[in-house]
């Protein structure tokens, strides 16, 4: 019995000191790692698999660590942008193991995939990064965002228009497109010569994409331009906003819901530049100021299942009147009235769906009506038998539906529909299309250094019987660690503009092909960027002596973009220059020249600092454009458009200062547009009876000058948690 | 008899072998704590991020490993110079955060770790990312006191905030005075226990404290 006790006596002081004595034995495991056995890595993560041991790879990818373990064990190797390697190790006998892991795969996650070089990414996740919403309002002296675009290169500095004139195209050659669906009268409707604003606040998009030109076959019917928005999703907390100003007042609202995962709000804005008028009157006679009212309305909602439902709103009216003089019969006024009604609506929605795939689905529904009324002045009273009236009735619905999915690993494959029903009218002409797109689209990694994008884009247009087949490709190659050197080719297909096809439904699709080479640099806080580019324009419109697809046209240029963020301690600056040399023969062009909306040299330059000891950021811009081409009937055929209009000159200063009223975040905003006031001619109107007769054509407003109070208010009750805690 | 101590034996191997693994837990957690508490380069913050993860990777039922690699992750964001990686650092220290949440849900602690990996993507971008991500932080924040409405750190980091945000932005500097006073005596008045467990944030409250008493601050 006694025996029994001290056997176990001795097997319980064995058991006790079992670790230190059997698992004190250590084993040294070092090696290397390296990829495809050339370049050694470093900071890989190695463990031996089930214990606390394992090391981190140095600068020449070498590790060592020593373990108590025995047996057979799995190592395993992790580091990022490569796929885990996991090879058997025998830990027995010796007592120094050497192992060499080898890594063969790169993984790619498709969010890296840099084919997109000529989209200028405003959103701050992605890397090619060039403005953000916040730049968009501290560039921008007039809140549009189209303002601040044009300080970026390839856009046309035309004050006359609110659109965007890019690569020698017309303004009808950009198209808008809000969560992929297309936004028509993207700007208020205002009368010719007199640029109008945005319809959308900057502030809704958390991403802006400017492309200039070889854009993805997600897109289509724009022959020059896309600018793609992207709506915000939910926000960090529930808040309201009061805008004050002398030209408008607005107030918004958006509430968080409890669980977080639903927003809804909306707001309404006035503006009216009547008390701006009577203090600094326009370059016109306003026979009525302009007035906005401007109404929104959203819901957002993030399911448990990830999907995102986003549905929004926007309606506005806007009234104008002016008095231009006639230049045919002296001492005549025409009074020009018009009214504009707008609605835009959009529901999207977003999700992951089964085996990788993803889906987005949109349906949307655009309103406009722009109702004018033209009537002659004569010695102070309207002449009623002289009035014109024009009602102009736009309405778009469109649905669109995109699946994608990773295949092959490299690529990720895009395919989508688009089907819009589009309605025209003027008066009592009009006309109805019938519009469907398809397009599939692959964007890969050929190799770890060069991507590849390949799109096919189908439309068929019922209005025009025609339907067409539009190419797109692009190829990345990475220089080093920030260079991208890019090639790309596309076609892009147009509708003819409705003007023309009120008078005949007989004509084809306008097109252009855009073969476009880059070279862009990105470091931390620096952009570099050049291109060159090409885009040849075929079957334009012309309207004599025919109204047929007779015209043509071409572009070419080069682009230099510069932006710093760095060299200069808290100050953002960035620096573009294009050269265009275009002509193109169209409408009632008798030859080819340089069409009247192309300037050959502009630049810009913008540079930004925030101020911190007195919470101000100051910023001013500045572009230049060389002289733009315009017609002069006094000249002979031979000198159609040879005459250029004096250089563009605009300085744009914007001041924004920090401040709390009553405890309420508050921004106060000081801009001036063309802050030295430079005389600017956009071009002349002629009289067609005494050509010798003419008006230039100059902004509405030199400078214009806008204040304003932006006080947002905090619906949450953080404050009072951290009160109680005191 | 045999069976008795044939049970016996078996009993204390169990409990040894029990007790041998959080003993070597914790010996392991000390070891690399105790280097944690001194590390100032990237190498060394990368090499105890990787050893947390695997002791994590174990001690599948233990939160901490998970919640120092985040620490270490997000030291790692705040230590890059490379604007473009901040956010994979940081996106690496959120996955670490939200593995130790899964292991210990409406932990004070983990929420402040949330808080300062919000804090640390607001270098990407100071002008774009600060009111967003600054109010994430002080969410997160909020949060954490709410768990725990002693949590020192929570307080100092709060402070911390209070103390560089612009008024009417959430700033309040003679609040980050009053949280970091409360922060350093709850700091002195706790027991130390376990030595695993978080307990940085002393020297961040004395030295704002310092700041507070400094008659610049007091503007």
């Amino acid at each position: 019995m006694i025996r029994i006790y001290s056997i176990g006596l001795i097997l319980l002081t064995a058991l006790l000191l079992l670790p230190f004595t059997v698992f004190a034995q250590k084993i040294r495991v070092q090696g290397t790692a390296t990829y495809n056995g050339i370049r050694p890595l470093p900071n890989v993560s190695i463990s031996l698999d089930g214990s606390y041991d394992g090391a981190t790879t140095d600068d020449k990818g070498r590790f060592t660590f020593e373990t108590e373990e025995n047996g057979p064990f799995k190592l395993i190797a992790r580091v990022a942008g490569f796929v885990d390697v996991a090879q058997p190790i025998e830990l027995n006998g010796a007592t120094t193991v050497v192992a060499t892991i080898v890594f063969t795969t790169k993984a790619v996650t498709l969010n890296d995939v840099t084919v997109r070089p000529r989209l200028f990414d405003l959103t701050d996740k992605n890397k090619y990064t060039v403005m953000s919403p916040l730049d968009v309002l501290t560039t921008a002296t007039d809140g549009n965002i189209t303002s601040a675009l044009r300080t970026l290169p390839g856009a046309q500095p035309v004050g006359e228009s609110g659109d965007l004139f890019v690569r020698g195209g017309t303004g009808t050659e950009t198209r808008v497109y809000i969560d992929g669906l297309l936004v028509n009268n993207f700007t208020y409707s205002s009368p010719s010569n007199m640029a109008a604003r945005s319809r959308f606040a900057p502030g809704m998009f958390k991403g802006t994409f400017f492309s200039t030109g070889g854009y993805s076959a997600q897109y289509g019917q724009a022959l020059s331009s896309a600018l793609v928005l992207e709506t915000e999703d939910l926000p960090v907390k529930s808040s309201a906003e009061l805008t004050l100003s002398p030209v408008m007042a607005g107030a918004t609202l958006e509430k968080l819901s409890r669980d977080k995962k639903t927003v809804y709000g909306g707001g309404i804005s006035h503006t009216s530049l009547r008390l701006y008028n009577l203090l600094a009157p326009a370059t016109v006679l306003f026979t009525k100021t302009p007035r906005y009212w401007d109404g929104n309305g959203f819901v957002r909602r993030q399911f448990s299942n990830g999907g995102m439902l986003k549905f929004f709103v926007n309606g506005g009216l806007s009234d104008v009147g002016l008095d231009r003089p006639n230049l045919d019969y002296e001492g005549v006024v025409n009074n020009i009235r018009l009214t504009n009604r707008n609605l835009y609506t959009n529901l999207t929605y977003r999700r992951n769906l089964n085996r990788g795939w993803k889906w987005q689905a949109g349906l949307s529904y655009n309103y406009n009506t722009d109702l004018t009324n033209v009537a002659a002045r004569v010695d102070g009273g309207l002449r009623a038998d002289s009035l014109v009236r024009q009602a102009d009735r736009s309405a778009l619905w469109q649905a669109r539906s995109v699946v994608s999915k990773l295949i092959l690993a490299r690529t990720r494959l895009h395919v989508g529909t688009e089907l819009q029903r589009v309605s025209e009218q003027r008066n009592d002409s009009r006309n109805v299309d019938t519009f469907l797109a398809q397009f599939a689209e692959t964007e890969s990694y050929l190799t770890d250094r060069l991507s590849a994008r390949i799109g096919l884009r189908f439309e068929y247009a019922s209005v025009l019987r025609k339907a067409n087949v539009a190419p797109r490709l692009a190829l990345g190659y990475s220089t080093g660690t920030n260079g991208l050197l890019s090639v790309s080719y596309g076609r892009f297909y147009q509708k003819p503009e409705r003007q023309f096809l009120w008078q005949t439904t007989d004509i084809g699709y306008t097109n252009a092909d855009h073969y476009i080479a880059s070279y862009q640099q990105l470091a931390n806080d620096r952009t570099f960027r050049a291109e060159g580019f090409f885009k040849r324009y075929n079957h334009l419109i012309r309207t004599t002596p025919n109204l047929d697809n007779g015209g043509w046209g071409y572009a070419r240029g080069v682009e230099v973009f510069f932006r710093d963020k760095k060299s200069i301690k808290g100050v953002d600056y960035w620096l573009s220059y294009s050269f265009l040399d275009t002509k193109r023969l169209f409408l009632d062009y008798p030859t080819v020249v340089q069409p009247s909306f192309a300037a050959r040299h502009t630049a810009s330059a913008v540079v930004k600092r925030f101020f911190s000891a007195v919470q101000t950021n100051i910023g001013l811009s500045y572009t230049y454009g060389s002289g733009r081409p315009y017609v002069n009937p006094n000249r002979p055929v031979e000198a159609f458009m040879t005459d250029r209009t004096p250089p563009y000159h605009n300085l744009g200063l914007s001041i924004a200062h920090l401040m709390s009223v009553r405890k309420a975040q508050s921004v106060l905003v000081l801009t001036v547009s063309n802050a030295l006031g430079n005389r600017q001619v956009f071009g002349y109107t002629y009289s067609t009876r005494h050509p010798e007769r003419r008006e230039a054509i100059v902004p509405t407003n030199n400078p214009f000058v806008f204040v304003g109070l932006f006080v947002t208010l905090g619906a949450d009750r953080r404050q009072e948690i951290i009160n109680s805690q005191l | 008899m045999k069976t008795l101590v044939i049970t016996l034996i078996s009993l204390v191997l169990l409990a040894h072998a029990t007790l041998a693994q959080s003993d070597k837990y914790q010996k392991a957690m000390e070891k690399n704590l105790a280097q944690f508490d001194t590390a100032r380069t990237v190498s060394s913050l990368l090499g105890l991020m990787n050893t947390f993860e695997r002791i994590g990777s174990v001690e599948k039922a233990q939160w901490l490993p998970y919640y120092y690699a985040g620490m270490c992750a997000m030291n790692l964001a705040n230590k890059e110079k490379d604007k473009n990686q901040i956010d994979s650092w940081a996106d690496k220290a959120e996955s670490f955060a939200s593995r130790a949440d899964s292991l210990s849900p409406n932990n004070s602690e983990i929420s402040c770790l949330k808080a300062t990996i919000h804090f640390a993507r607001i270098n990407v971008d100071f002008m774009s990312r600060g009111p967003k991500y600054s109010a994430l932080g002080a969410e997160a924040l909020q949060q954490a006191l709410k768990q725990n409405p002693n949590n020192p750190r929570a307080m100092v980091v709060l402070a911390q905030l209070k103390r560089s945000a612009p008024e009417g932005f959430g700033g309040d500097k003679a609040m980050a005075c009053q949280l970091a006073a409360k922060a350093a005596r709850i700091f002195e008045q706790t027991p130390t226990g376990n030595p695993i467990n978080p307990k940085w944030g002393q020297n961040s409250a004395q030295a704002l404290l310092k700041k507070c008493e400094e008659p610049t601050a007091q503007k």
